[in-house]
């Protein structure tokens, strides 16, 4: 049993770490100017968040991804407090992860084959993301 | 019996670790790919290849006062060497890298060799905009207006400031894509004027 207690709450706080970091991430690339002068941003072509950042495809109808990303970080944060607590958060939490994990398949698609360019600060955002639905999927099928 | 039982349980573990951690790994592995195909590859040309005829083009000029009817077409600079800056007015790396063209310009004018400038147009800038940039820099060369961002997804134009440099022959030289010092770009004019 304390086992089983022990785990939902790692599995609570890396989800609520990885949340709070990718909801940061996002945040800094709300503003282009403070990205594109960080050093490890522009590495060659490949690793290029000007590239990225500048793309069409880093705002839907004019509201800016980093923004999308940040509310879904928020919100991933709020659902991970109850995380293995509570059912219905747990559940509520899957779904938004896999919500989150299939728009983090699109931009790791259009990073890759579309602008042929990764953004450094985008990928460690995606990380974050994929470590909340790590932590979501183990909490769901514990 | 007890065995199997425990083997199966480790199994069922083993599965949801795996569906948990499978896509941090893909994300993790596409980096990895990435950078192990940046090593091999020339990290600074892209999209239209270096030993292409450069895609002709032709657009309106912009000036500090807005749009004009005058049309600038790429085919019209043969013969020159010609240096073609694609900008999207609020981008940072593009303002901040105007002093630098314009150094260029000055040292480069007298060797037969053009600048251009292909102001994108996005939902972050627009004509005014765009005029505004270029009364912002004084920019001495002609600007035009690519509305529809024809020519940038021509040129494979991923983000700005791109730069090619078109030889005298209308051979695309090399490209450079983001914020450049005076001697990369100076490195490339010159191969132009040498060729």
């Amino acid at each position: 049993m304390s086992e089983l207690i022990d785990r939902s709450r790692v599995l609570r706080i890396t989800s609520i770490g990885a949340s709070s970091a990718g909801a940061l991430v996002s945040a800094i690339l709300l503003d282009p100017n403070l990205v594109e002068s960080t050093p490890i941003c522009e590495i060659g072509t490949t690793f290029s968040c000007t590239n990225v950042l500048s793309s069409p495809y880093s705002s839907v109808y004019g509201v800016p991804l980093a923004l999308l990303g940040l509310v879904w970080f928020v919100v991933a944060g709020f659902l991970s407090i109850n995380l293995g607590r509570e059912r219905s958060y747990t559940m509520a939490m899957m779904v938004w992860s896999i919500l989150g994990l299939l728009s983090i398949t699109y931009l790791v698609y259009l990073e890759v084959f579309v602008i042929n360019s990764l953004c450094v600060y985008c990928t460690v955002a995606h990380v974050m993301g994929t470590v909340v639905f790590a932590s979501a999927y183990l909490a769901y099928v514990r | 019996m007890v065995r199997k039982g425990k083997r199966r349980e480790k199994g069922k573990v083993a599965g949801k670790y795996f569906i948990a951690l499978l896509p941090l790994v893909l994300v993790i592995g596409v980096v990895v790919f990435m950078l192990t195909s940046q090593q091999s590859s020339q990290p600074l040309q892209t999209g239209t290849g270096p030993g292409r005829i450069a895609p002709d083009f032709t657009l309106n000029v912009i000036t500090s006062s807005g749009l004009t009817p005058e049309r600038l077409s790429l085919s019209t600079l043969r013969g020159k060497v010609v240096l073609l800056d694609f900008v999207l007015s609020w981008c940072p790396h593009c303002n901040s890298m105007e002093p630098t063209l314009k150094r260029l310009y000055n040292d480069f004018r007298p060797y037969n060799v053009e600048f251009v400038t292909i102001a994108g147009d996005d939902e972050r800038t627009d004509e005014d905009q765009t005029a505004a940039f270029v009364a912002r820099h004084s920019i001495p060369w002609k600007v035009v207006f690519d509305q529809r961002l024809e020519v940038f997804a021509r040129y494979n134009v991923q983000g700005t400031p791109t730069y090619y440099v078109v030889d005298s022959d209308g051979t695309i030289v090399g490209n450079l894509v983001g914020s450049q010092t005076y001697e990369s770009l100076a490195a490339l004019i010159r191969r132009a004027l040498n060729n």
